[in-house]
């Protein structure tokens, strides 16, 4: 299978596998990603589509040397170990002020609002890389049925937990941001997660490699899973 | 103790060397843009980066004033700039000591576009995963993740330990200060290693590259300096999206450079002809809008050897000044 290692400056590299958007190509990327965490010579990762950027120490190591540890982890790649992720639910209240556009993504694909909500919950979206915000997956898989074009003019603003589509991907805001996507709902979850020491650790729930389902939930629901997670 | 901001700012913000080993998840490293400044401005201070003690405040084009609560010991560094300690002309590049109550004002940036001002044991805000580093687009980091304004105060070390009395370094104008220095040439050229997309760029897009001079654009910012001039011929495919790193070049979809900086996003879907080595990336972060640089490339090996001799250069002035 077809891959190449090109340097990104003098203390990265990019490893790029075939140039296309496939589950193949990136359940290598992602066991590609998952051998290097153990590699004392990489400093950090960044899995992506068909790619992995890896950052290393330029005055321990020269990029001949990773270049030729890349290399071998590719070549023992056969006794690797599942990478198959985890699901991910995330709740979302579709349409209404939670999603203003679902009447207009029901109307440009000629659905009811109900079969839109119905083909976009019901399945499971694999996460490509995390990007553009923190928390922000793009995701593969949706239905072609949903596919949008984005807004002729972008929000100013986005409330976080918004859940947009626009082309053929669909996705989360995990924070409040200026964007294109049509919205067609909210969740009242958000994506970003604290772990026990206050401040310092505050990771996705999901990463690359892992999988999101989307469950549609009523306002009531959304507004009693607010209170909750604000403790109030 | 502490810092107080008695003036609003253009731009004022904490950085460290920046928010590091969480990419995947979608932060954005962040980090001093002239990163070779705020270090020097660190080592003057005798602050040590692995004791996390690497947090400055970052100023565009103008300072501003601040009070010290307590003796403080601090340094200036960056884009030259007069300052005054209560109306007393002090110098930069040199570590100083402000009594309780002193009032140092930083002027305008003459020549560049950058300042530092690090303290002793530097500013002792709480990381958010691993620094301290302000994130303004995702309001997170440094001081409530916002840039710093008249009235916030900011937690520093007291000065009451020794090391105040070893001090105060001044940086030598003789080796081992030869570190590369800003605003030294007219137009600076930066060093690129092709790469990752170099290949889907025609020979003709590359020689245009290196051959061009381009003016920086008035959008330019923390996440990406937009440059002006001739255009360069465009990758006729589409790429897919993928990750970037510090000095990324990409070409736009109309033929001009973007140089991604220390706040750029983790990833992007425009061609990245190659990428600025380290060791330059500080030569464009004092670079303003109207001003000039121009490309050369470089191997990755040539890249590596430069930015070995530069480690050098820093580990020579760190052992410099502690043999004061």
């Amino acid at each position: 299978m077809w891959m190449n290692v090109r340097p990104c400056g003098d203390q990265a590299l990019m490893v790029m596998f075939e140039q296309r958007i496939s589950e193949e190509i990136h359940q290598r990327v992602i066991r590609l990603d998952s051998m290097l965490q153990d590699d004392p010579a990489v400093l950090e990762t960044v899995p992506a589509y068909a790619s992995v950027l890896v950052y290393y120490d330029p005055l321990a190591y020269t990029y001949a040397e990773m270049e030729g540890r890349i290399r071998k982890h590719l070549s023992e790649e056969t006794s690797v170990r599942e990478t198959d992720g985890k699901c991910v639910v995330i709740p979302v209240c579709y349409g209404g002020e939670h999603g203003p556009d679902l009447s207009f993504v029901a109307a440009h694909a000629n659905l009811t609002e109900s079969e839109v909500i119905q083909l976009h919950s019901g399945r499971e979206y694999r996460i490509y890389m995390l990007g553009f915000l923190p928390g922000f997956p793009y995701l593969g898989g949706m239905d072609p049925r949903l596919e949008t074009p984005r807004l002729p003019s972008p929000r100013t603003m986005i409330p976080a937990g918004s859940v947009g589509i626009g082309g053929m991907q669909t996705g989360i805001y995990p924070f409040p941001s200026p964007g294109g996507w049509r919205l067609i709902g909210q969740t009242p979850v958000s994506p970003l997660f604290r772990h026990s020491v206050p401040g310092e650790e505050k990771v996705p729930v999901y990463q690359a490699g892992d999988r999101i389902r989307f469950e549609p939930i009523s306002p009531e629901e959304y507004h009693s899973m607010m209170r909750e997670r604000d403790g109030c | 103790m502490a810092v107080e901001f008695l003036s609003d700012s253009p731009l004022a913000t904490i950085q460290d060397t920046g928010r590091i080993g969480c990419a995947r998840y979608g932060y954005r490293r962040c980090g001093a843009c002239d990163a070779w400044a705020a270090r020097i401005a660190g080592l003057l201070c005798g602050n040590e980066i692995q004791s996390g003690q690497d947090a400055v405040i970052e100023f565009t084009l103008r300072g501003g004033s601040l009070r010290f609560t307590e003796n403080t010991l601090f340094a200036v560094t960056g884009a030259d700039c007069d300052l005054l300690l209560d109306d007393v002309a002090v110098p930069m590049h040199q570590s100083l000591i402000a009594q309780a109550g002193q009032i140092l004002k930083i002027g305008a940036a003459k020549t560049g576009l950058r300042i530092y001002l690090a303290v002793r044991g530097g500013i002792a805000l709480a990381p958010v995963m691993g620094s301290r580093s302000t994130d303004t687009g995702c309001c997170l980091g440094g001081y409530e993740g916002r840039k710093l304004r008249m009235g916030d105060s900011l937690p520093v070390q007291s000065c009451s330990s020794g090391h105040c009395q070893t001090l105060p370094r001044a940086f030598p104008t003789s080796p081992p200060g030869r570190v590369r220095w800003v605003g030294t040439e007219k137009i600076p050229v930066l060093r690129v290693v092709p790469g990752p997309q170099d290949e889907l760029f025609s020979e003709e897009a590359g020689q245009l590259f290196c051959r061009n001079i381009y003016e920086i654009g008035s959008d330019s910012n923390r996440m990406g300096c937009r440059l002006v001039g001739a255009t360069i011929p465009v990758p006729s495919e589409d790429m897919i999206s993928d990750p970037i790193v510090e000095g990324s070049v990409q070409i736009s979809s109309g033929g001009l450079p973007i140089v991604m900086m220390a706040d750029h996003q983790t990833t992007g879907g425009y061609p990245k002809i190659g990428t600025v080595i380290h060791s330059d990336l500080p030569v464009l972060a004092q670079k303003r809008p109207g001003e000039r640089v121009a490309f050369s490339f470089v191997t990755v090996e040539e890249a590596q050897v430069i930015r070995r001799r530069d480690e050098a250069m820093f580990k020579e002035l760190e052992q410099w000044f502690a043999g004061r």
